[in-house]
């Protein structure tokens, strides 16, 4: 039944799909229907996105990775004297670069499985009142936007190792933790 | 919308995506300075945390704009004044961390073009020796779950005075680095 649900939610996400690439082509509710559709979890999608580490800060949800800072066991690390942090302080910029356990660098990782090099970057909706977070390449350390992304990262080529880093200034702090959406773009690169 | 586009791209089925976009959740607390991934709070064994306060929110400020000489927070002037153990400064997260200073002016300079070495600077304690401000020495790294007092120290007995330095200082940044790499991110520009 579970199942189910979930297939008929895939059917309004190719509407909503289509209808975004601009194709145009599609006038009728049948002919939107006559799309087949595989969705896949991210770990297994054409960008693949995976989480590095223990994921003591990310889980993999459904399919679908998400973060939590702090992580919900993050007061078990470091391992023999843990800290418990409640969360980030206001007026702050933090970077996140690895998991809670620091057994691997990078929060994520972004895999191209296309068949075009993409250039990566990520963007958010509002950053009004709530925390600003960008993407980072762990290894050069720079931010990935949308006038700076990634370089192009090749098809099969090794991961993008990505971290977050959180600005907090102008950010209340508060009992209640921020919900924030993060858009993370990949983009064909012009030519190959 | 985002995560609707990477279904509606996976449903062309080529492999061929020109875009993607993959939206994502992330869940973010928010602390007191007391209790953030960086611990911040006036050094309550100190007579000197007189010169940092607590707000109702919980974020510490400091002050040394006074020069009232009848105010027991009054710094003197023309004089090489060393404040020690202002702040207690605790590493909260789960790395050990450089610790330092950015100094920055009203007009974005940093470093020295804002105060020079010897007229302002940090101290840490006895256990942990904080560098003195960014881009000079690295000084010792706070493990996790450790606490050191934080001082500060201003010089104007030569050519520079109270007004020179202090008024100059319009933030002063905390900086915790896990590492050299990331610490150089915070080096004064240009390297004056």
């Amino acid at each position: 039944m579970k199942r189910r649900n979930f297939i008929a939610t895939l059917g309004l996400a190719t509407t909503s799909g289509a209808t975004l690439l601009g194709t145009g082509a599609f006038t009728s509710v049948q002919a939107e229907r006559s799309i087949s559709v595989a969705v896949a979890d991210d770990a297994y999608a054409y960008l693949r996105l995976n989480e590095r580490g223990k994921g003591e800060r990310s889980e993999t949800d459904g399919g679908t990775l998400e973060f939590s800072i702090p992580g919900d066991d993050e007061g078990e690390y470091p391992t023999g004297n843990p800290t418990d942090p409640d969360g980030l302080g206001t007026d702050s910029v933090y970077r996140f670069g690895a998991d809670a356990a620091h057994d691997e660098s990078g929060l994520f990782a972004v895999r191209n499985r296309g068949t075009q090099p993409v250039e990566v970057y990520s963007t958010q909706g509002s950053t009004e009142g709530v925390p600003s977070v960008t993407m980072f390449d762990v290894d050069s350390g720079d931010l990935l936007t949308e006038s700076s992304p990634s370089a192009p990262l090749g098809v099969g080529a090794g991961p993008l190792v990505c971290g977050l880093e959180i600005d907090t200034h102008g950010v209340p702090i508060q009992d209640e933790a921020y919900d924030v959406d993060l858009t993370i773009n990949a983009v064909a690169t012009d030519g190959d | 919308m985002g995560s609707l586009a990477a279904a509606g791209a996976a449903g062309i089925g080529t492999g061929a995506f020109t875009s993607v976009q993959a939206e994502r959740d992330i869940t973010i607390e928010t602390a007191g300075d007391a209790s953030a991934y960086l611990g911040i709070s006036p050094d309550s064994d100190s007579p000197n945390a007189q010169y940092a306060s607590t707000s109702d929110d919980g974020t510490v400020s400091l002050d040394f704009t006074s020069n009232e000489k009848n105010s027991d927070t009054g710094l003197n002037d023309e004089a090489k004044v060393n404040i020690e153990d202002v702040l207690e400064i605790t590493n909260n997260g789960t790395q050990p961390v450089y610790v330092t200073v950015m100094v920055e002016d009203s007009s974005g300079n940093t470093g020295r073009d804002v105060a020079g070495l010897s007229e302002f600077g940090i101290s840490g304690d006895d256990d942990y020796d904080f560098a003195r401000t960014a881009g000079d020495y690295d000084g010792d790294k706070l493990p996790a779950g450790e606490s050191a007092g934080m001082g500060f120290f201003f010089n104007w007995n030569g050519n520079s005075s109270f007004g020179d330095v202090v008024n100059d200082i319009d933030t002063i940044t905390l900086v915790a680095a896990a590492s050299k790499d990331e610490l150089e991110r915070f080096k004064p520009s240009p390297d004056s």
